[in-house]
């Protein structure tokens, strides 16, 4: 993974705070897509690093659109692409968690429902971080927002759920801190056709009370802690764990994070045991996924639109 | 033609053209990443100063000629030391609260089995300045190696008819074969190195040798017991450890017989387990906790434990014999001190019976006319921490000049006389202190010669969280060692070697603490694209005009290279 400053698609300048694990991401996916690759932003911490007109710090053709509909101009240019018979570019939605999880969930759903060809990364900083830290159904529990200032009481919503209910192709969870891990999921989704689904993790220096220098850290301890496991989910069904997590204790990776610091023993009890109820029913789902579908890739693979 | 082919998409939305390279954000930070290689905490623990990071990282690829090469950057005796070194360095490993130290020793052992290199020439500014080595154990060895590298005619003279002073005399070859000692001496000996054998140095062949060689260095090393200062000492059957390590009548005489040792240290475990070899019925070591120091490793002490030794804290008083031959070791009580439970039981017999007595306690220099003129502190000549004594010319390393008997330390206090030497002679400013690791005598002679400013010898890598985080927990790889059973009947060596996969995955388990190694993680996480290396150098830079200084690049540097300047 040797990086080559001259080989990267995203440009310095851009206006991302200091130490934001976004443009990390970004500069991860854009540098495995390459040069072929067109970019759709919608409002999120990514339209604002994309850059202010006339300027951009996407190094490809990018268009902004709205809010809730990154799925659908992406699947727009897509298919337009394919109509000019240019089948070697590849179309990538960036949105944050509000844009994926709340407001854009429907047009996703439509655009997954139809398997239309595109990647979609969704970069979850685990709130509305861009106006100023409000809940999103992306937050996890305890969390403190602007809008939740005594702690978040909802669960976070398991989008991998929701995308893996539409059947589609490919679905990954990813982190900044496992760059080898994301580069190659990256990699395996470029490779393949319908929609494509990255789920990355993106801690939010601002937004969830961290030292700029602590995103890395935080990533990694929130998939060692199976907070945030590494897994894909192929055509909906079989599941396969990437990376087998140190199971530290979650306190360890709530105790950094300022967002966190009001809650109690026994909310951190209650999210240790909600975080290993979820590990052991997700190495359940792969264990038996393989029983069910092992040898038979592809089984339940929809056929492309086109 | 339809409609869209002459539709300019400008007219209908705004499109940017230009970068956001035009936007300085390096003006937001209040400081920058600074990239800086350090010194590992083992190298600042090794009294030789190895460069065992970078050793280790040519061993994890397999490359182990370039491990090698990186221990002969300080060492000539890469193949005695992966054997017999006290380890210092591994009790500093950053890994040994983690998952246990990096088995360095055994690492070098690895390199010096597997690897073949050539000592490297520091330079030729000693050509034309003879210099005279007196004595040719590690010392001696270490310090002519060095002057050779510098490009001076060594002459090496050993009174012994073979090389190696306590290499070849004191240590066993269960512990340090003979070929593996031949091997060693054989690199240091490709270099401009005359060696001299069976020519011992009188008062008046220093004065000639002071006399046709711009320097002398005297690494003669201490081969007088210390005597015990109590009664029976005089007795038949009493003999000093060095004595029966260098004697092989005097280990014929234990067949059947019931040994004793006393003393703590290395010769006592070595004359313990020779008797042992040599078929003596019953061998015990008595030490005396307050006073003696404990052997360099423990690993000897119990390997001795397993070859039927025994050891019993005891305070011998007098040696009680019949007919003029000792009988008895008579031993005042000890008490048992508070929180130290290596000390006997009150209830401990005053009497040990035995047939032979063998004193390990310790060496002295002893009285020659060599030091006639020297100054005397603590029963070792008197020099300044680089070897110069009060004669003009006259150097001093090795045990003859330190309390700290141990090969590393000989060999390093060989180095330093060496560069003390050869500044000496060439007429340098003494910049010698600048090449100190970790402010201490341990002393970095690549470093000085390096080119380019000299690694601040202050600064020992420090790693971080994110280390630890990242680092698979991964026992450490380990050789068997011979059987007991079958040690006991011959000299074959003990300890087992790490064979190359082995090695190879041990030299992988290292953070290569303040080392560089190209990782990319710095570069791979930096959200401003503005870390990389530039030009084809080495280090990696921050972009200053990009650089917001977040401090993720220092964040992920499993090293401890790239750390966070002060505020700008």
């Amino acid at each position: 993974m040797r990086s080559d400053i001259s080989q990267d698609v995203l440009r310095a300048g851009h206006a991302a705070c200091p130490g934001c694990a976004y443009p990390m991401g970004m500069r991860m996916v854009l540098k495995t897509l390459g040069l072929r690759t067109v970019v759709v932003v919608v409002p999120s911490c990514a339209a604002i690093i994309a850059g202010p007109f006339p300027n951009t710090s996407l190094g490809v053709p990018s268009f902004h659109s709205a809010f809730e509909i990154a799925a659908p101009t992406a699947a727009g240019i897509s298919a337009a692409l394919k109509r000019q018979g240019v089948d070697d570019v590849t179309v990538l939605a960036f949105a944050g968690d509000g844009g994926t999880f709340d407001i854009g969930l429907q047009a996703l759903s439509g655009a997954a429902d139809r398997n239309e060809d595109f990647i979609y990364v969704c970069l979850d900083n685990e709130g509305y971080m861009n106006t100023g830290v409000q809940v999103s159904s992306s937050t996890p529990q305890y969390s403190w927002t602007g809008t939740t200032p005594s702690g978040n009481t909802r669960h976070k919503k398991q989008i991998m759920e929701i995308m893996a209910a539409h059947r589609i192709p490919y679905a990954a969870t990813a982190s900044i801190a496992f760059p080898e891990d994301l580069m190659a999921k990256v990699e395996k989704a470029k490779g393949m056709r319908g929609t494509r689904f990255i789920h990355l993790l993106a801690p939010c220096v601002t937004g969830w009370k961290i030292a700029p220098d602590e995103a890395p850290l935080v990533s990694r301890l929130s998939v060692e802690s199976n907070v945030f496991p590494l897994y894909e989910i192929f055509d909906g069904l079989r599941y396969e764990i990437n990376h087998q997590p140190k199971r530290i204790p979650v306190e360890r990776y709530l105790v950094l994070q300022g967002r966190f610091s009001h809650i109690s023993a026994e909310q951190t009890e209650a999210i240790q045991t909600e975080t290993d109820r979820a590990w052991a029913e997700l190495c359940s789902r792969e264990m038996r996924s393989r029983q069910l579908y092992e040898g038979s890739k592809g089984t339940a693979a929809r056929v492309s639109g086109d | 033609m339809s409609y869209h082919t002459f539709l300019d998409p400008e007219l209908i939305i705004p499109i940017s053209r230009l970068s956001t390279e035009a936007f300085k954000t390096g003006s937001w930070s209040r400081n920058r990443p600074v990239f800086e290689e350090k010194n590992s905490p083992c190298r600042v623990g090794c009294p030789n100063a190895n460069n065992i990071a970078t050793a280790m990282y040519m061993a994890s690829k397999g490359d182990y000629d370039g491990a090698l090469a990186a221990f002969l950057e300080e060492s000539p005796l890469p193949s005695v030391c992966g054997r017999v070194c006290n380890h210092a360095c591994q009790s500093k490993c950053n890994r040994g609260d983690h998952d246990g130290s990096v088995q360095i020793r055994a690492m070098e052992r690895a390199a010096s089995d597997f690897g073949s290199a050539r000592p490297e020439m520091l330079t030729d500014a000693g050509k034309g300045l003879p210099v005279a080595v007196i004595g040719s154990g590690p010392a001696g060895l270490a310090a002519a190696y060095h002057l050779a590298r510098m490009g001076h005619p060594v002459r090496l003279i050993e009174a012994r008819e073979r090389l190696g002073g306590l290499l070849t005399w004191g240590i066993p070859g269960y512990r340090l074969p003979e070929e593996i000692l031949n091997r060693d001496l054989k690199r240091i000996l490709s270099l401009d190195i005359e060696a001299v054998t069976n020519r011992p140095v009188d008062r008046a062949g220093l004065d000639q040798l002071l006399g046709s060689h711009r320097a002398v260095l005297l690494a003669t090393g201490t081969w007088a017991p210390t005597p015990m200062g109590i009664p029976g000492e005089e007795l038949g059957g009493v003999c000093p450890g060095l004595d029966f390590l260098l004697n092989d009548a005097l280990q014929a005489q234990v067949k059947g017989r019931r040994v004793i040792v006393i003393g703590g240290g290395n010769t006592a475990i070595d004359a313990a387990r020779v008797a042992v070899r040599n078929g003596a019925a019953k061998v015990d070591i008595l030490y005396r906790p307050d006073l003696e120091a404990l052997p360099d490793s423990d690993d000897e002490v119990r390997e001795a434990e397993e070859e039927g030794v025994h050891r019993t804290a005891a305070h011998p008083v007098e040696f009680v014999g019949e007919q003029g031959r000792v009988s008895a070791v008579l031993c005042k009580e000890i008490e048992r001190a508070d929180g130290i439970d290596c000390c006997r039981s009150k209830a401990a017999p005053d009497e040990f019976s035995c047939d032979l007595v063998i004193t390990a306690i310790g060496q002295s220099l002893g009285a020659s006319s060599l030091y006639s003129e020297l100054d005397m502190d603590r029963g070792r000549i008197a020099a300044d921490r680089q070897g110069r004594t009060v004669r003009t010319g006259l150097y001093i390393a090795g045990d003859a000049g330190s309390l700290r008997a141990t090969v590393v330390e000989a060999m390093a206090s060989g180095k330093r006389a060496a560069v003390a030497i050869h500044h000496d002679l060439t007429g340098k400013t003494d910049s010698v202190s600048d090449a100190f690791a970790g402010g201490r005598e341990t002393f970095s002679l690549h470093e000085l010669f390096r080119p380019g400013p000299i690694r601040d010898p202050n600064v020992t890598a420090e790693i971080n969280r994110y280390s630890y985080l990242t680092a698979v927990a991964t026992q450490p790889q380990s050789a068997p060692n011979l059987d007991a059973n079958l040690r006991v009947s011959g000299f074959q060596e003990v300890a087992g070697g790490l064979d190359e996969g082995g090695a190879e995955a041990e030299a992988g388990r290292c953070f290569y603490c303040g080392t560089c190694i190209g990782c990319d993680l710095c570069a791979t996480f930096c959200p401003e694209v503005s870390m990389g290396q530039t030009n084809g150098k080495t280090a990696y830079e921050a972009d200053p005009d990009h650089c917001k200084g977040c401090g993720a690049c220092a964040s992920v540097c499993v090293r401890g290279v790239v750390t966070m300047g002060d505020e700008l």
